[in-house]
């Protein structure tokens, strides 16, 4: 006989709702477990190293000529690691506050991130409307934490943080969609052109094929990191798809069918984020 | 020239594209080149690969505001670049495509405005030169 099937976890949920009712707070258990999540997912700093070490991994194929190009680019790179860091970090915490409050429990705030807004204008990283949305998010975060935000003020936090919210992970998706898979690009034909140049011009066979399986070790890895960058694209944008629909469900969360939506945010992102890990 | 994200982006691929199709001319015509015309035209590959990578890193650092003409000039002229290796037989005419692309790079780089549009024009002239 075959089972009827209710979605993922509903009845669980829809019990657990009235239950929680009962006693005056809402089950937002899908809300939290996609923040938690989110959390979790957007902290992929492997993804921003790789980016700004590409000019240390290019020395080994260009020529010494080269060297003085590829020794600028690795300072002006890491001169951008930290504002790329603290970017995941902002949604990191403040999907971690979410987390918080959708538990009814009380947001933490991590103190590096007061300095995030002053540390991306100073370094004239971001773009004005960037630059506005993080010190926006930033300062709706410290407020949560500083005015002992619980579950009630849980549809304010996501109604004043959607539209600066969806301009910071859209300015990191942008990075990373285009900025990150142009800089793989980059080695991929970094490779290329070592190694078809070694297999032109060898001509003993062990070397051939040492060379040979050099290549593909080469290629492997810059493939990996290929998919992880898509991969993490997927994250920022299931993360920001999934907190506009809490932004246009703010008042209905604890709606079972509202629960199973955003759990399937959730799924997404976590097919995603096993699959970044998968090739690292 | 003031460039935005995405003029910087759209740059990027655009070196990008030119050192992969000048690769594929060398690694083509491999036997029939001397070796100091590889040695020149790999040199060419490489600088115009890092220019890529340089237009990389200042994207990541722009704004994304409205694209200026004079960047869409530089991507016409090092897109006709790319189309004029993918086709031209002649090795000196690559050479002088190349070359003229690598001193665009480095004008980029330097926010020169006038050697920009010097340069641009020089591309352009070597690459239609050729078609």
């Amino acid at each position: 006989m075959r089972r009827r099937r209710s979605g993922p976890g509903l009845g669980f949920i829809a019990l657990a709702g009235l239950l929680l009712l009962a006693s005056g707070c809402a089950n937002l258990t899908a809300v939290r477990d996609f923040a938690s999540t989110s959390s979790d997912a957007a902290q992929y700093t492997q993804l921003v190293s790789g980016y700004v070490d590409t000019p240390k991994r290019l020395i080994r194929y260009e020529p010494e000529s080269q060297r003085a190009t590829l020794e600028r680019q690795a300072t002006e790179r890491k001169a951008q690691e930290e504002p790329l860091l603290l970017r995941q970090r902002l949604i990191q915490g403040y999907m971690n506050a979410l987390g918080q409050l959708a538990a009814d429990g009380l947001p933490n705030y991590d103190s590096q991130l007061d300095g995030l807004s002053k540390a991306l204008q100073d370094a004239k990283f971001a773009d004005p409307k960037e630059a506005t949305a993080i010190a926006s998010v930033s300062k709706l975060l410290t407020t949560a934490v500083t005015d002992r935000w619980r579950q009630g003020q849980l549809v304010t936090l996501i109604e004043r943080t959607d539209e600066p919210f969806q301009v910071v992970v859209g300015g990191l998706v942008t990075i990373v969609e285009q900025g990150f898979t142009l800089d793989i690009a980059n080695e991929r034909e970094a490779v290329n052109k070592y190694y078809t140049e070694l297999q032109r011009t060898s001509r003993d066979p062990a070397a051939l094929a040492a060379i040979g399986e050099w290549r593909e070790v080469r290629e492997g890895q810059v493939a990996n990191r290929e998919l992880a960058i898509r991969e993490y694209v997927v994250v920022l944008k299931t993360i920001a798809a999934g907190h506009h629909r809490l932004y246009e469900t703010r008042h209905d969360l604890s709606r079972v069918e509202v629960q199973a939506q955003i759990h399937d945010y959730t799924t997404r992102l976590k097919r995603a984020v096993n699959a970044i890990r998968s090739f690292y | 020239m003031p460039l935005t994200s995405a003029d910087a982006f759209k740059l990027s691929k655009a070196f990008h594209d030119l050192s992969v199709a000048v690769g594929e001319y060398r690694f083509g015509n491999w036997n029939s080149l001397t070796d100091e015309t590889r040695k020149t035209l790999e040199d060419e590959e490489w600088s115009l690969l890092n220019a890529s990578s340089d237009m990389i890193t200042k994207a990541v650092g722009l704004a994304l505001d409205e694209s200026d003409p004079g960047a869409q000039k530089v991507q016409a002229a090092t897109a006709a670049a790319t189309k004029a290796v993918k086709t031209v037989k002649n090795v000196g005419k690559v050479i002088n495509i190349t070359t003229a692309s690598v001193g665009l790079a480095a004008a980029i780089v330097s926010k020169d405005p006038g050697a920009i549009a010097k340069n641009a024009k020089a591309v352009f002239d070597a690459a239609t030169a050729t078609t």
